[in-house]
């Protein structure tokens, strides 16, 4: 059996409060997950499911346990590093898009390009090839605000396909969006899975969207509930 | 990478850029402002060096000086006690070159229908080299010319100016107290000695012809002042020693007595000129280096603003994969396009202001290459060393706390 992409031991993530006090928000956390899965973590507001996704896309540290991404222990790794693996092991995908305004689709798209040091043609070249992949190919030039935010989210999930990572993080990637337009996004993110095998774990607090997933992961109050296929924990097809 | 984000620099410029031309306002006065002042203060200088060097360089000027009749002392240059034999024995000392002694007045000149009241000054051919001066055209006397006393004469700019007009004046006969004199030379201009006299406001004719035929010299031999050349300006102090004690022993001047001449070192005086010149230029210099310092102060704020309003921006960027020093190179570059942008179109307009002052001001200014160098590099320091905190701040966001900043 290959290594898991991700391997989360007795992972803790405390806040401060006040001067010296902590509020816990995750307790002692241990899953993993293989490559080519698609996991939706699901909880109520405040049970620390965001908490989780930043610390796997590394942009936030635990304060106890370890995450391996890929075989690799992110509590040794330094700054650097680790925006490395934000470039190309994690594509990240939030619920407000986090597009830059001022760029346009086609420039937004080959940001991280730009960061991996990619030369300008070939910036270019993969991210008109990304956006026409995600059925944006006509909007390359247009500016985000000038977009709808299903298109918006689509060209976030262009962007975070950049660099061909292994694992794909999307945090409520359909909260700012309508239900027909969710089930779009669903679609690509179902099609991305099962074409490219790109493991996806996706943040939501709707059982619709979590349906899309063939694993699920439920948390509550910083505890994993439950762990299981979507069909057992959410039970049969409905609405 | 570096052409990215240099790109990525002036996109975020492009996109404020009411804010970025406020910013590098702040520099385009700085650097214009050293610009200008160091072009006024270097002018000055030039002008300074320029009049010291058409005084000519290691020059005394010996001054006939005051006597004692009685107990009533009679003033500065009252009695004629200069001789020609007193500048023959100066001529001897060691550390003299050369020597001119000179006898002037006030003469009118007569040419054609035209009349000019100048300075007439006898003097011997020494006096030209003293003084560095050269003709123009024609030739200056001679010592033979001195010997017979011929009635020649060797003009300034000024006087062939008010005299003859475009006319070349060589080989013109002009008259001076009624007496014809043929026009041998015409000196080049030297300009405005460095008390503001018009130093080309007068003419040359031998020493001789003076004394004898145009002032009637009451005193056979009297010369009004002597100049002297000494051999270098390290000879200075010990020539103007000799020369006093020469003098002394000359007049039988008895220890204790005063001096019946006077001595002036015309370079001490032009050094001294230069040095205050010197501290002017380097005082207007700082006082615009206070505006360069007060833009730089500009930028940071800015740059400080920047960051503060741009950190959302700056979280997406470490999210998707912008490493610290990507942040940091961003921003600094942002620093830097503002100050040397700024410095070139304050440099440009200091240039102009330079112009201006010169061409309606009349005033003389020079613009090197250093001042602009030394702007340049100011204004690249500036931005560099301000742009540098803010960079840094931007660099040293968390990710997840710069994504959560609304």
């Amino acid at each position: 059996m290959p290594p898991s992409l991700i391997e989360v031991v007795d992972l803790v993530k405390t806040y401060p409060v006040g001067d010296s006090g902590t509020v816990p928000v995750l307790h002692r956390l241990n899953f993993t997950i293989d490559a080519g899965e698609f996991v939706a973590i699901m909880g109520p507001s405040g049970s620390g499911k965001s908490t989780l996704m930043n610390i796997l896309g590394c942009l936030d540290i635990p304060s106890d346990g370890r995450y391996v991404l890929n075989g690799t222990d992110t509590a040794r790794l330094g700054p650097d590093e680790l925006a490395a693996l934000r470039n190309r092991t994690i594509g990240f995908v939030f619920q407000g898009f986090n597009l830059l305004p001022r760029k346009t689709v086609e420039d937004n798209v080959a940001l991280p390009l730009l960061y991996a040091g990619v030369g300008r043609e070939e910036r270019e070249a993969r991210a008109r090839k990304l956006l026409e992949e995600v059925g944006l190919g006509h909007r390359v030039g247009h500016r985000p605000p000038q977009l709808s935010g299903g298109q918006q989210q689509r060209v976030a999930i262009a962007r975070a396909l950049a660099n061909s990572p292994k694992l794909i993080l999307a945090d409520e990637p359909t909260g700012n969006l309508d239900t027909h337009t969710s089930e779009e996004i669903m679609a690509l993110f179902e099609r991305l899975n099962r074409n490219e095998g790109l493991t996806i774990v996706l943040v939501t607090h709707e059982p619709d969207v979590a349906r899309h997933a063939q694993r699920l992961i439920h948390v509550v109050d910083g505890h994993i509930a439950e762990d299981g296929p979507v069909e057992e924990i959410l039970g049969g097809v409905h609405s | 990478m570096f052409g990215t984000l240099l790109e990525e620099a002036l996109q975020a410029m492009g996109a404020n850029r009411l804010r970025s031309a406020l910013t590098m306002l702040g520099m385009i006065i700085g650097v214009g402002a050293v610009v200008l002042m160091m072009a006024i203060g270097q002018g000055a200088q030039a002008m300074v060096s320029e009049a010291i060097a058409s005084m000519g360089s290691n020059l005394f000027i010996i001054l006939t000086g005051s006597s004692t009749s009685g107990g009533v002392r009679m003033g500065g240059g009252t009695v004629p006690t200069l001789t020609v034999t007193d500048a023959q024995a100066i001529g001897e000392l060691p550390e003299i070159a050369s020597v001119a002694p000179a006898y002037s007045n006030i003469a009118q000149v007569i040419y054609g229908p035209n009349n000019w009241a100048t300075s007439i000054m006898g003097t011997t051919p020494a006096y030209f080299e003293v003084r560095d001066w050269h003709p123009v055209s024609g030739t200056v006397f001679t010592d033979s010319d001195v010997r017979s006393a011929t009635r020649v004469i060797v003009l300034g700019q000024t006087v062939v100016q008010n005299l003859f007009g475009n006319e070349d004046p060589v080989g013109k006969t002009v008259r001076v107290k009624n007496s014809p004199f043929l026009v041998v030379g015409v000196l080049e201009p030297k300009g405005q000695s460095l008390d503001g006299r018009d130093q080309d406001d007068t003419s040359m004719v031998p020493l001789t012809t003076a004394q004898r035929q145009l002032f009637g010299n009451p005193f056979p031999g009297m010369v009004r002042f002597i100049m002297a050349k000494a051999r270098s300006s390290e000879a200075m102090p010990r020539a103007e020693k000799s020369l006093i004690e020469l003098l002394r022993t000359r007049h039988r001047i008895r220890p204790g007595q005063e001096d019946d001449f006077t001595v002036r070192n015309l370079t001490a005086l032009a050094q001294t000129a230069a040095g205050t010149t010197r501290t002017m230029s380097v005082m207007l210099g700082a006082i615009a280096s206070v505006s360069l310092l007060v833009g730089g102060i500009g930028i940071m704020n800015i740059m400080l603003v920047s960051v503060t309003e741009r950190t959302r921006e700056i979280g997406i960027r470490l999210a998707i994969g912008a490493r610290r020093q990507d942040i940091l190179l961003q921003f600094l570059l942002e620093a830097l396009i503002i100050s040397l942008a700024g410095s070139l179109i304050g440099a440009a307009i200091g240039f102009a202001g330079a112009w201006l002052a010169a061409s309606l001001g009349g005033m003389t200014v020079v613009v090197t290459l250093w001042s602009i160098l030394l702007a340049f590099t100011v204004a690249a320091a500036v931005g560099i060393f301000f742009g540098f905190y803010p960079a840094r701040k931007a660099a040293e966001l968390r990710p997840i706390e710069a994504l959560r900043y609304q």
